[in-house]
């Protein structure tokens, strides 16, 4: 996953799993607005001054970053000492410096359960980490936005034996690290792209049946700092922390460090987890999502053993979360982002928690503009299956596939052929001939080229064009342009003459880093509003676990049938299904007074893996000798819902 | 790392010469070798005894040895690491280093005597014995007698059997009942170790032997056995009715490394996460820090291997061909010295195995790594044509051992058993080296890793050769040439960029082009785009091969020119001439 830009690794789709990408605010000035995203200290005043005013919040540092700055959570609950022996929700956010929003997020969760459902907090506790890298957070926050993800861990990504020797530039002194395109380079510098003839703001990659031709090369903003010819392929290194978790740790990825849990941010994090087995679901606030689109979940990963997404069972789980999010929040569409070595993917794969995960913004729709899109759309696929059926019927030759050539055609050529060579004709030659070529090899073999019959050509080609104005569908990149300006945000750095002093003249411009992931600091209190919405619905949904008896029978003298069942009445199950078959929590354990060698039937000591939703139960059945029942006891010890002693004389 | 000149030995050998004229002539003609230490090798050390040897080793070769402590181990033991180096011949650091060690599982005790014989044996060489004098100029070395010392404290210390105590010592929950370590072993026949608990069961499939009673066997066919097995020695301690089900620690270290680490429900004893252990984490953090180790080797218990990874069917195909080749070769000298040892490669002829040691080593650090399995039963007896049974077992552990590894039947009252036999092998019964057949075990795998460390990549400019192309302007071409068969970067180093690149760098002149030749002979260079005075070698110099580069200087005749070649897993070199035409001889 080397995501430098060089010039030929633009694409749309990496723009939104790769680490430098830069979309986003800008900052003061006129292009984009920063401002209203909290800064590490005005993060950290933030919550202190949270936990300063409730007496159900205090704040705690779990570790340090590595510029030295605190990881810091803070914990919601009715009680303090009762806190950890409750059960629990962790909203993680800010693990990708770019996904500023998360943050806002969580401190707004805090203040809302705090401010209108605290007394929610005596029966659930809330973990929060608005922010695992501060470091990532500061390269975006201060003086430069870079569109930056990781932390600060220094890295020699271009393996030339020095590390973080050629880092970004803000050329043209905007504050944003955006693009360069390079104008007519060099021939060792092909071209790889050209600006879109719909939009000229935009970059494509030539479309050879357009008649397209690339005429410029692609970089980030910056200069050629330590003269090997590339330009900021080794910013500052960095570690991906969303890469550096043990689900599917993507061992041999630029990005992903030296070994799982090698950064002190991801390893403060999962040491908290591992140390509160209380926690029984989790949202994660970045770049993942697996709420507006179900995650994957029929595929295993290399072992064979884990899933690489969810395993099947939990579907329904899933399906009721996302159903509550899409009631709260609502949330139009949110891409697909690798989850390998992530940290919410690691939750559920490895800890056995529900593990959520939003990128919480998108792009909103445009309402008219979309409609008429869809008609568009819609006529185009019916007009080409008109004119194909209509085509077989007139000739009474048989299409190809190959352009208009006829079947007859290639089945004459494919004869010459053999009839030449001895030879059949090889199959992967076959899938790559072009009308061009049969063309060609019709003129060497004497044979005519019998082609579909086109019924009338000039409306045929009206129709064609018209088709690929309706067919052509806006690109996401163009769909971002047309938003940024219907909101009246800058997005975007129009491009601009630059004389490089390497690369000769170029153009400086394009999207403004973090525009695409964070909206106007204006729409955070509403944005906020819904997930915190979603989060009250998640804390509704939560497991709760009963004890329905003991019921106790005498059997005979001395002789006890007892029975208990765990019960959960929550809309969640105690841990995911898969967690109850791989043994990847702690179980709810059951233990009974009574020896042994005084039990007839049943365990002495039981183990829960796992509660079904909404009245799923564990039953527990046990035929015992015993001279006192009165004290007789069943002790149950969950991390998750707490301890309790039954006396089973009443 | 810092740059060697070639030949030092010889330097050094010639200056003791002039100034003595007293230099003894080979050990060979010597009657034996003397070590400044006596220390015995038909015995075991426990962690204790162990620190005692290495402290008496290092203080009294101050010359080659160093000391340090890795961090401590969970229980606080401390985990020493010694460096074997000749610092006159260079830095440790400057120079391939081979890493030993052993003892990650606590019941597989030889290693670490492996490791001190080791250290042993090259300390007295060292002057006496040329090849392995050349050796330790050459090269140096990082010894760690033992991965898990609490875990070898507790098998020497209570009573064990011969496979348990593998794991570290940090209390764990291994049946899930919320309680740590609260079922492990007891030794309730006292005899100091942890053997097996029988039932007098008249549905028995198993009864002593008519001949040898000590002989527990199934009972043949038609024939009523009057045995059950029970497991090991020790009752309910916790009364939830099973017995040690819950023993002391309860994880594997050799599964707690960072490549295809996974966790405990695909891979036993793995962990939470890979170095999650005190051990496992110093033992990485040295390694992480010492980028010009380039050879590895683990020792374990039992079973007469010579293993390599990868551990996985998926990872099956991960080591390319040439390294394939580099482990083969190595793999195949180590059965001639080893006799009844196999070469294997985990995954297809052992088991699977995800987070190992040497898997981390060579997978993910472009270590050539080998874990060495002490001990195959096959040297009681090596001819196979003979019986070697149950009766031949006896025999040997009476007539040759002296009855110390067995331990004979007693009855015993077992509390919720009622009355059981308890007997059987005693932990040093299999697995371990019978005493007086240690040395030999440990001279053998000394003598692989000696080989295998000899191996490690040794460079040379082999041919300059220098045209005038112009007045101002030359063709320097350059070949390196690597005399062992470890390459300076494994193939798969170079595929996944574990590791630097190598460097070749030339100075004086200003290099107008450069690039590599496939041999000397070749007309047209693969040019290095930018910087052409700095040539990224990320596939290194091979094994037993050689590289040829060319530069084009510009610079007036008599310059002095720099060429240096550094890489992480060989010695640095560099060669200083001045500019003029024709061959100049490095």
């Amino acid at each position: 996953m080397a995501m430098y830009f060089q010039k030929s690794v633009i694409a749309t789709a990496i723009l939104t799993t790769s680490i430098i990408a830069g979309h986003a605010m800008g900052i003061d000035g006129d292009i984009g607005d920063i401002s209203g995203y909290m800064s590490n200290q005005n993060l950290d005043d933030a919550m202190r001054s949270i936990a300063d005013s409730n007496d159900r919040a205090w704040v705690q540092t779990l570790g340090m970053s590595l510029d030295g700055q605190p990881i810091e959570l803070i914990t919601l609950a009715g009680s303090k000492d009762a806190a950890n022996q409750r059960p629990a929700l962790l909203i993680t956010a800010g693990l990708d410096g770019r996904y500023l929003v998360g943050s806002e997020m969580a401190i707004r969760i805090a203040s809302r359960i705090l401010d209108e459902h605290s007394e929610m907090l005596d029966s659930m506790t809330i973990y929060i980490i608005p922010r695992v890298n501060p470091d990532g957070a500061a390269r975006n926050l201060e003086s430069l936005t870079m569109g930056y993800g990781g932390n600060a861990r220094l890295t020699d990504d271009d393996r030339d034996r020095a590390m973080g020797e050629d880092g970004p530039d803000d050329l043209n002194g905007d504050g944003l690290i955006t693009m360069m395109r390079r104008l007519n380079p060099p021939i060792e510098d092909q071209p790889t792209h050209l600006a879109d003839p719909d939009d000229p703001r935009l970059n494509i990659k030539p479309d050879a049946k357009e008649g397209h031709r690339a005429s410029f090369t692609l970089y980030t903003e910056g200069i050629d700092n330590d003269g090997d010819g590339q330009i900021n392929e080794d910013g500052f290194g960095m570690v991906d922390l969303n890469q550096n978790f043990m689900h599917d740790w993507p061992e041999y990825a630029t990005h992903a460090g030296r070994y799982p849990l090698s950064e002190p941010e991801s390893k403060a994090l999962a040491e908290f987890v591992i140390g509160h087995d209380n926690i029984v679901m989790a949202l994660t606030l970045g770049r993942h999502d697996n709420l507006v689109n179900a995650p994957e979940s029929k595929k295993k990963n290399i072992t064979k053993r884990a899933p690489k997404g969810i395993d099947a069972k939990d579907v329904d789980l899933y399906k009721h979360a996302a159903e509550l999010f899409k009631e709260a929040a609502g949330q139009e569409s949110a891409p697909k982002a690798d989850i390998a070595g992530s940290f919410h993917a690691w939750l559920y794969a490895q800890r056995g928690i529900p593990s959520f995960a939003t990128t919480v913004w998108s792009r909103p729709k445009i309402e008219k503009d979309e409609s008429k899109e869809e008609t568009q759309e819609k006529a185009s696929p019916e007009s080409t299956k008109l004119e194909t059926e209509s085509a077989a019927d007139d000739s009474g030759l048989t299409p190809s596939g190959v352009g208009d050539i006829s079947q007859e055609t290639i089945d004459e050529l494919m004869e010459a052929y053999i009839a030449a060579t001895g030879e059949e004709v090889d199959e992967s030659m076959i899938a790559m001939v072009t009308p061009e070529m049969i063309e060609g090899f019709a003129v060497q073999a004497g044979v005519k080229v019998r082609r579909i019959a086109q019924p009338e050509q000039e409306p045929v080609q009206e129709k064609k064009s018209e088709k690929k104005d309706k067919k052509k569908k806006k690109s996401d990149d163009a769909k971002w342009l047309e938003y940024f300006e219907h909101a009246g945000i800058n997005g975007f750095v129009d491009w601009t003459p630059f004389d490089h002093p390497t690369l000769g003249p170029v153009e400086i411009g394009g999207f403004v880093p973090l525009a695409k992931i964070n909206p106007p600091a204006d729409q955070l209190d509403e944005l906020a509003e819904k997930q915190a919405a979603f989060v009250i619905e998640l804390m509704a949904s939560r497991p709760e676990v009963s004890v329905a008896g003991p019921e106790i029978k005498e059997l005979a003298k001395g002789l006890y049938e007892v029975r208990i069942a765990m019960v959960n009445d929550g809309e969640m199950p105690t841990s995911t299904v898969y967690s109850q078959t791989s043994h990847t929590i702690r179980p709810m354990v059951i233990r009974m007074s009574a020896q042994v060698d005084h039990i007839l039937t049943g365990q002495r000591v039981a183990r829960v893996w796992g509660i079904n939703a909404n009245g799923g139960r564990s039953e527990h059945h046990w035929i015992i000798r015993s001279d006192d029942i009165e004290h007789e006891t069943i002790e149950i010890i969950d991390p998750r819902f707490g301890n309790q002693t039954i006396h089973l004389g009443n | 790392m810092n740059t060697t000149k070639k030949s030092f030995r010889s330097m050094c050998i010639a200056g003791v010469l002039a100034a003595t004229g007293l230099y003894a002539p080979l050990a060979s003609a010597q009657q034996q070798v003397p070590s400044r230490v006596d220390v015995s090798w038909n015995r075991f050390y426990d962690y204790d005894e162990m620190t005692q040897v290495i402290h008496d080793l290092v203080d009294a070769y101050p010359e080659l040895l160093t000391l340090e402590s890795l961090g401590q181990s969970e229980q606080g033991r401390e985990m020493w690491l010694i460096t074997l180096n000749n610092p006159k011949a260079g830095e440790a650091s400057s120079k391939p280093a081979m890493y030993i060690d052993g003892n990650v599982h606590g019941n597989e005790i030889q290693a670490a005597e492996t490791v001190l014989y080791s250290i042993w044996y090259l300390t007295k060489s060292y002057g006496e014995v040329e090849p392995l004098t050349e050796l330790v100029d050459r090269v140096s070395f990082y010894f760690l007698p033992s991965q898990n010392p609490d875990g070898r404290a507790e098998w020497f210390g209570n009573p064990n059997t011969p496979h348990s105590a593998r794991t570290g010592q940090r209390p764990t929950d291994n049946d899930f009942d919320g309680l740590l370590d609260e079922d492990g072993p007891e030794d309730l026949d006292g005899d100091g170790s942890i053997t097996q608990m029988w039932r007098f069961d008249p549905n028995g499939r198993y009864r002593r032997n008519e001949i040898d009673p000590r002989i527990i066997e199934r009972a043949p066919e038609g024939v009523q056995g009057n045995l059950s097995r029970l497991g090991s020695e020790g009752i309910d301690n916790d009364g939830d009715g099973r017995v040690n089900e819950d023993g002391p620690g309860g994880y594997d270290m050799n599964r707690n490394w960072a490549s295809d680490w996974q966790p405990n429900y695909i891979q036993y004893g793995a962990g939470e996460y890979p170095f999650d252990r005190k051990e496992t984490n110093a033992i990485a953090q040295f390694i992480l820090a010492h980028p010009n180790i380039a050879a590895g080797q683990s020792y374990h218990n039992a079973g007469g291997m010579l293993l390599r990874g990868p551990g996985a069917d998926y990872l099956g195909g991960l080591y390319p061909r040439s390294d394939r080749a580099v482990y083969d070769k190595l793999g195949k000298a180590g059965e001639d010295l080893l006799p009844y040892y196999n070469y294997m490669v985990i995954h297809a002829d052992l088991y699977t195995v995800h987070g190992g040691f040497v898997n981390w080593l060579a997978e993910g650090l472009g270590i050539v790594s080998f874990t060495n399995e002490l001990w195959t039963n096959r040297r009681i007896m090596p001819d196979t044509s003979r019986e070697f049974g149950d009766k031949e077992r006896m025999h040997w552990q009476d007539r040759m051992l002296f009855g110390q590894t067995f331990t004979d039947y007693t009855e015993y009252d077992h509390p919720t058993y009622g009355k059981v036999l308890i007997g059987g092998g005693t932990k040093y019964s299999s697995r371990v080296t019978p005493p007086f057949m240690l040395e030999e075990g440990a001279h053998r795998n000394f003598a692989f890793t000696m080989f295998h460390a000899g191996n490690m990549p040794e460079i040379e400019f082999k041919w300059v050769n220098v045209k005038k192309l112009d007045s101002m302007l030359w063709e320097i071409t350059v070949e390196i040439e690597n005399t062992q068969i470890i390459p300076t970067r494994l193939a798969l180093a170079a595929n996944k960029n574990i590791g630097m690149p190598d460097l070749l760098t030339l100075e004086g002149g200003d290099v107008v082009l450069s690039g590599t030749l496939s041999d000397r002979f070749d007309r047209t260079l693969t040019p290095v785009e930018h910087r052409p005075e700095r040539v990224l070698v990320n596939t290194g110099i091979p094994g037993k091969g050689m590289r040829t580069f060319r530069f084009l200087v510009a610079g007036s005749e008599g310059k002095e020119i720099t060429i240096n070649y550094a890489a992480e897993k060989a010695a640095d070199i560099e060669f200083v001439f001045s500019l003029r035409e024709g061959e100049i001889t490095p």
